[in-house]
């Protein structure tokens, strides 16, 4: 198997083989404000050796989905209203949780934000990692310290026998995140889900951090999700991007047509942001709050901050209209007939 | 640690003295005439009666009174029982011994079921187990423990007869510890609910704080089962709480065994005291108040040392 | 939920300041707030509901009760529960257990209220004396205290009830002296943290009278903390006034305080086991009723105290 991973990660180009499926996914959580709809009725598909990039602010429910995708988040109290999932071609029930165990860092890896807030801080990396190897795939210590060591080492690590003996809390951040790479690296899975694994570090470790998830896709040759709320992270890296908004899919495409031609108002709006950034100008803000997930308006929930927004997209909830096959964006700007 | 101990001793002796006040003060407020009672009918004489007052020390002035008595405690002396017709310090050891036994049973229970009841209210948050579970342990810790006794009495003695109903050990059998133990079991599990309740609110709810730990998802994430997680990453974060939690217990289940003994016949400090009211053998009553008064306040403050030793963050009671 | 997500984001999570309440907000409005939050509360309206059940029975006792709680029938003794004419069955003195349970509560009642109220009143102004001006007076206050804590809460009652002998009165006195102290205490706690809060400094500032700063300004917010560890412990009282029943420390025969009913059913439990669980269990449902109420109460006046359920 890996190698016929290494097989398609040579050819450059994502399979047809559709590796991870998801069908209405709709997740809530109860507040003291009333229930969250974090993410509604979002679908899509992750081919083998594919990379998408899910993009959107704080709130959109990117991180909320990714960590569904396993059904990770401890449920009560969240509430998974909806949603099948497909993984490999079998489905990922939820209440199997010995079935779920044996996917869950094995063959989907997840990279968090905080990477340091991701290791127990009472001991040392070493022994988490030798901890989760054991789990994993059953290997003593004593036989994969040298691979992890070696691991280590090409992820940028100099000092991998010092960073092993250490705890959490005495490494940096960069140092940190590039031992979760590690991590995923070492269980060789068939999808690394990264939240936002740039947003806590400097420019020179983000490019760095970037520049590994590169290495692990075509080393063994997994699909990744990247998750960012800056479209140009996402950009080096994603084959096809979604964008998130108030819980929903409001745009989806390819990264080339998504930067060529954004159809959603919010997407042309992260582009403008995105750019102005890179040209060091101020900060293009968007007017308006994000939305109340507990309270979500009955239409377009981007439309109390849409520069086009009219009478329509106030009450009622635009579907996403396809543009051409794959491309698709959820306003009524694009639906047919509106040009 | 050695300041911290020094300094809870030199708060003790004072809280003991004014102890020992609060005890003769409330003896001293029984209505009726001790002498009276000692004599009995031959009480309606004047000169014996004013012997006897004299001897007792009833006609000096309440100060000296306390002084002479304080005198006497100190040198272990703690009067003349008048229901047993022994001194007063000849009986208390063995009946403080058998309630500590019963201490440590409340606290075995207390613990045990406790913790689990605790970890299974958190691993399983919000599912009928958990809502079942701790509705009962709220329910068990509202009830008087006395009725709780008798409930357990009635259901696994009487129609059971599954355990020994009364007594520290059987009439009939020999006394050994096997027997003591069952005599044991009942009793200690009625006294330890509201403790048991307690620890297992504080078990649950450090643990669920433990759990929501960004470690915990991320070891989640990478497949490992809840029972790895709660064991050796949550459970590191309860056990300072839970250690606390237990610590402040003790005191309070040495003293607060009275209705339990009664209600079992469990020959231990709080069945004495009762039969001392009944009795009307204050003198008895007062020293026994005192005793326990001060192994409760050593009790507290060795639990108390032992929590501030293995938890730097833990307050004193 | 999303704090776990949130800490797994960038930076360190905001600081939560758990310690001071808002102490901005007048209380007035804090009150109308708290009451809107109690009502929401379904559990705790519930058992303010059951409260009220048990105190309107303690009055109509005489008007609803089927028998006279004294008068036993002696044909008709140790009726179990649901025999004609008798709810809840007879005591072995043919006596009805649901007439004698609800004069009960005409014992019950005042012996779980009173003792709290008094030891509130007392023990506020104790606590709000010694955590004030603190110095030689407060400090010696507190040591008292320490000595009334360092007796066993039931021996402490125990022995108070048996030098002044027994009967409500003392009942209710030994209780109030054992609760006194730990009010006080708490008190004490509140009043010398916010000793040196600001808008204390404000009103001092402003020339009032430092009497009239400890009432007008410091007591408002002691109050609701006295108020929710009341109420709660009017629950443990129910408990512990049975507890003097039951030891025969109570009321004296032939009156029906429901500690002492359980007592007198220990002669038959094996074949009468109803004649003590049934008090046991009224009294099971007025603990938990008052400890409902309070709890609701302790959240409704600090909503950030509404976590995991």
């Amino acid at each position: 198997m890996i190698e016929a991973q290494r097989q398609s990660a040579a050819d450059r180009g994502p399979s047809e083989v559709v590796l991870l499926d998801v069908a209405g996914l709709t997740v809530r959580f109860p507040s003291p404000d009333g229930e969250v709809h974090a993410v509604e009725d979002v679908s899509f598909q992750v081919r083998r050796g594919e990379s998408i990039g899910i993009v959107g602010e704080s709130g959109s429910g990117k991180t909320v989905t990714c960590m569904s995708l396993t059904w990770l988040l401890p449920s009560p109290p969240t509430r998974y209203v909806t949603g099948r999932i497909r993984f490999d071609g079998k489905d990922l029930r939820r209440g199997d949780e010995r079935s779920l165990r044996a996917v869950r860092g094995r063959r989907v890896a997840v990279i968090f934000q905080n990477a340091r807030a991701a290791l127990d801080p009472s001991y040392r990396i070493g022994s988490q990692i030798a901890e989760m190897l054991a789990l994993q795939q059953r290997l003593r210590w004593a036989d994969a310290r040298p691979r992890v060591i070696d691991t280590l080492r090409r992820c940028n690590i100099a000092d991998a026998e010092g960073v092993l003996e250490r705890y959490p809390h005495q490494v940096s951040g960069g140092v940190a995140q590039r031992v979760a790479i590690a991590m995923a690296l070492l269980a060789r899975p068939d999808l690394v889900i990264a939240d936002e694994p740039t947003t806590a570090l400097d420019l020179l470790s983000q490019l760095e951090v970037l520049m590994l998830l590169e290495q692990i896709r075509d080393e063994v040759g997994c699909s990744i999700i990247l998750v960012s709320h800056d479209l140009a992270v996402v950009r080096r890296i994603a084959d096809q991007v979604l964008i998130m908004y108030g819980g929903r899919i409001v745009e989806r495409g390819s990264t080339e047509e998504i930067f060529r031609d954004p159809r959603h108002p919010y997407t042309r709006a992260l582009l403008a942001s995105s750019e102005q950034r890179m040209q060091g100008d101020r900060l293009y803000e968007l007017p308006g709050h994000t939305p109340d997930l507990a309270h979500l308006p009955p239409g377009c929930a981007f439309a109390a901050r849409c520069a086009f927004a009219f009478d329509r997209c106030r009450t009622e909830l635009p579907d996403e209209f396809a543009i051409t096959p794959g491309r698709s964006a959820r306003c009524f700007l694009s639906e047919a007939g509106h040009g | 640690m050695r300041s911290y101990a020094l300094q809870r001793l030199a708060t003790t002796i004072p809280i003991l003295i004014g102890v020992s006040v609060v005890t003769f003060v409330l003896i001293k407020l029984v209505p009726g005439d001790p002498a009276t009672a000692i004599l009995g009918p031959a009480a309606s004489n004047p000169t014996a009666l004013a012997a006897v007052r004299q001897e007792m020390g009833l006609d000096k002035p309440l100060v000296v009174q306390y002084w002479i008595w304080l005198s006497h405690v100190a040198v272990g002396d703690l009067g003349q029982s008048s229901q047993f017709r022994v001194p007063v310090m000849s009986v208390l050891p063995q009946k403080i011994a058998n309630t500590a036994i019963l201490t440590v049973g409340s606290l075995a229970w207390a613990v045990i079921l406790g913790l689990v009841i605790g970890i299974v209210g958190a691993v399983r948050r919000g599912s009928i187990a958990d809502r079942l579970l701790m509705f009962l342990a709220l329910t068990s810790a509202s009830a008087p423990v006395f009725w709780i006794g008798i409930l357990l009495s009635y259901v696994f003695s009487i129609q059971l007869h599954l355990l020994p109903a009364l007594g520290m050990t059987s009439s009939t059998e020999q006394a050994t510890p096997l027997t003591v133990l069952s005599h044991l079991i009942l009793p200690s599990l009625a006294n330890s609910m509201i403790s048991l309740a307690v620890i297992a609110r504080v078990v649950r709810s450090t643990l669920l704080d433990a759990l929501e730990q960004p470690y915990i998802l991320a070891a989640r994430a990478r497949g490992m089962s809840m029972r790895r997680m709660v064991v050796r990453h949550a459970f590191r974060n309860v056990l300072p709480d839970a250690i606390n939690i237990t610590g402040l217990q003790v005191g309070y289940l040495f003293g607060g065994a009275l209705f339990t003994e009664v209600v079992f016949s469990w020959p231990g400090i709080g069945s004495l005291i009762y039969s001392s009211i009944q009795a009307r053998d204050y003198v008895m009553l007062q020293g026994a108040v005192l005793v326990v008064s001060a192994v409760f306040i050593a009790v507290n403050f060795v639990s108390d040392a032992a929590r501030v030793a293995l938890d730097p963050r833990a307050q004193p009671a | 939920m999303n704090e776990q997500l949130v800490s797994l984001e960038a930076g360190p999570p905001p600081a939560v300041d758990n310690a001071a309440r808002d102490l901005s907000r007048p209380p007035a409005t804090a009150l109308r707030q708290a009451v809107a939050g109690f009502a929401r509360d379904r559990g705790a309206v519930l058992a303010l509901v059951i409260l009220v059940l048990i105190a309107l029975v303690a009055v109509l006792a005489p008007l609803i009760a089927p028998f006279d709680p004294n008068v036993g029938d002696p044909l008709n003794t140790l009726a179990p529960p649901l025999t004609a004419g008798h709810l809840l069955g007879t005591d072995d003195q043919g006596r009805d257990i649901l007439s004698r349970i609800l004069y009960g509560a005409r014992l019950a009642i005042p012996e779980a209220t009173i003792p709290v109220i008094a030891a509130a009143v007392l023990g506020t102004a104790l606590g709000l004396l010694a955590g004030f001006y603190q110095g030689i007076g407060g400090g010696l206050v507190m040591r008292v205290l320490d000595v009334f804590f360092a007796i066993p809460l039931v021996l402490l009652g125990i022995a108070v009830a048996a030098a002044l002998g027994s009967g409500p009165p003392t009942v209710i006195l030994s209780m109030a002296v054992v609760i006194t102290p730990y009010i006080a205490r708490v008190v004490y706690t509140t009043t010398a943290q916010l000793k040196h809060a600001l808008f204390v400094e404000a009103a001092r500032a402003s020339g009032s009278g430092e009497l009239k700063i400890l009432v007008q300004e410091i007591l408002p917010h002691a109050v609701p903390t006295v108020i929710v560890y009341g109420t709660i412990n009017m629950g443990a009282m129910i408990v512990f006034a049975a507890g003097f029943g039951f030891l025969g420390l109570g009321a004296q025969p032939p009156a029906s305080d429901w500690g002492a009913m359980i007592a007198y059913g220990m002669s038959n439990l094996g074949s009468s086991p109803w004649v003590s669980t049934v008090p046991g269990l009224v009294i099971v449902v007025a603990s938990l009723a008052f400890n409902y109420v309070g709890d609701g109460l302790r959240i409704a006046l600090d909503p950030r105290l509404r976590s995991r359920a």
